[in-house]
């Protein structure tokens, strides 16, 4: 028996081609992502040479602003060639103790930029002080300064003005009073000073020296020469010691900085009075050139501009 | 038989064109990327990054080492490193890591870094001022160059150079 009756029929195929549609979107989306990705992957992955290079030469670029400042150099602006790209270095003063520095290197497309803030203080470390200009100046005009040379001892004097130790001089003075300070010929000059130890200075029996009208608050000042003073000497010394080398015994004080290139270390005789209480200034007529990178920044890197359109212009898919 | 009319099934032309611009733009994106890929690719092949970073060991080595100088020989191995002096004219093979271990790499033996250390004037980095090491103190206006040669097989790989300070 045949009956007549309608024909169900599926439902039509417009949902079907609705989720191929969407699939390819997705796949799209997909797929541009990843292309973007590959784009971007061989200029900024740290598997790139631009990368290492860029950052390398900036390491190059701090290295130079660093040195220029610890060996007393001035403000600005320097190209420098490092590895195989070239860097800019910018120091700037931004404060009495306090430098900028801006290290710009690019390699290929891509920049590193270090930026860094160096404090300039005077802690001298195994880097030795310096006469300014006006200072040398002030003890070559100086008519009561007394130059010494060769080998002498002096005894039961008093000087009452600089003593000069001129090149080579090894000196004793054995109950003498100085009523100015002691500074060696070589220091009179801009460094590096020739030879360490080229002035002997011996301090024997006893010896007061400074305070100095000429170069406030220097006492010794021979950072080409060695001083020593001998045990059982009683010693007072006003104002900054500066040596090469230093061999302390005996018994007095020294009331400001004791400094010298070589490894020292001053007895319990020796009284420092004021040390620690706060930090002791340096006389200006000395220049302190060492200094201390305080802070340092890595600035995030702009893109350039078509590469922050592509950005931009990308549709990220859906969720 | 009775019954109503079936709408025709299949798609629209309109369904068929946004079809088709999707799959251009799938066609498309795959190229794009497959394009990218080449380059970064062709990139790496031109410019290998293994022997930078063999040369930057040496880099990060030499920045440990004391400026004042030693007075030994130029180093050919981790126990001959004393001092930045040292590596003016060392040569290692297998090449040497940062830390003076062997560097891990495939083919060590085939590497080799030399070193060369040269002293420049700050005012001068154009010409050296001595071509072999010399003690500077801190506060000179001397930097030190650091150049490392890569070979591989005994072909050059590359040439790669820093400043360093005193």
């Amino acid at each position: 028996m045949v009956v007549d009756q309608p024909v169900k029929r599926r439902a039509q195929s417009g949902y079907v081609l609705m989720v191929v549609l969407l699939l390819a979107g997705l796949m799209v989306a997909t797929t541009a992502a990843y292309a973007r990705h590959a784009m971007l992957d061989w200029r900024v992955s740290t598997a790139s040479l631009w990368v290492h290079e860029s950052r390398e030469s900036a390491s190059s670029g701090m290295a130079f602003a660093k040195q220029v400042l610890a060996s007393g150099g001035s403000c600005g602006t320097t190209e420098v060639v490092a590895g195989d790209n070239t860097v800019t270095v910018e120091i700037t003063e931004a404060g009495p103790d306090e430098r900028s520095i801006r290290v710009d290197a690019t390699s290929g497309q891509l920049g590193s930029t270090v930026i860094a803030t160096a404090d300039v203080f005077g802690l001298p470390g195994n880097v030795l002080p310096s006469l300014t200009a006006a200072g040398a100046a002030s003890v070559l005009s100086d008519g009561s300064a007394v130059k010494l040379s060769g080998k002498q001892t002096l005894t039961g004097q008093t000087y009452a003005g600089t003593l000069i130790l001129a090149k080579g001089a090894d000196i004793t003075l054995s109950d003498v009073v100085v009523q100015g300070a002691i500074v060696s010929e070589t220091a009179l000059s801009a460094p590096p000073y020739a030879e360490p130890d080229e002035v002997k200075l011996t301090l024997a029996a006893g010896a007061r020296v400074g305070p100095s009208s000429v170069l406030a608050d220097c006492g010794i000042f021979i950072p080409d020469g060695a001083l020593t003073v001998q045990a059982g000497c009683s010693v007072e010394v006003h104002g900054v010691v500066v040596a090469a080398s230093l061999d302390v015994q005996g018994t007095g004080s020294m009331d400001s900085h004791v400094v010298a290139a070589q490894p020292f270390a001053l007895p319990a005789g020796i009284d420092r009075p004021g040390l620690g209480r706060s930090p002791l200034d340096w006389p200006s007529a000395l220049t302190c050139s060492s200094f201390g990178v305080a802070r340092l920044a890595f600035p995030p890197q702009a893109p350039p501009d078509g590469e922050l359109a592509a950005i931009e212009a990308f549709d990220f898919p859906a969720e | 038989m009775t019954g109503r009319a079936q709408p025709t099934a299949g798609m629209t032309l309109l369904e068929v064109l946004v079809g088709t611009v999707i799959v251009s733009l799938v066609v498309l994106s795959a190229g794009w990327a497959l394009a990218g890929a080449n380059d970064s690719k062709q990139i790496h092949a031109e410019e290998p990054i293994d022997a930078a970073l063999i040369a930057k060991e040496m880099y990060e080595l030499a920045l440990r080492q004391d400026t004042s100088g030693s007075g030994d020989p130029p180093a050919t191995n981790a126990a001959g490193v004393q001092g930045l002096d040292s590596l003016d004219g060392a040569s290692f093979c297998p090449p040497l890591a940062a830390s003076l271990a062997p560097l891990s790499v495939s083919d060590a033996l085939q590497w080799r870094q030399d070193v060369d250390v040269q002293v420049f004037d700050l005012a001068n980095l154009d010409a050296p001022a001595s071509e072999a090491f010399a003690p500077a103190t801190d506060s000179s206006s001397k930097l030190y160059r650091l150049t490392v040669d890569v070979s591989f097989r005994g072909l050059a790989e590359g040439t790669w150079w820093w400043w360093i300070n005193p």
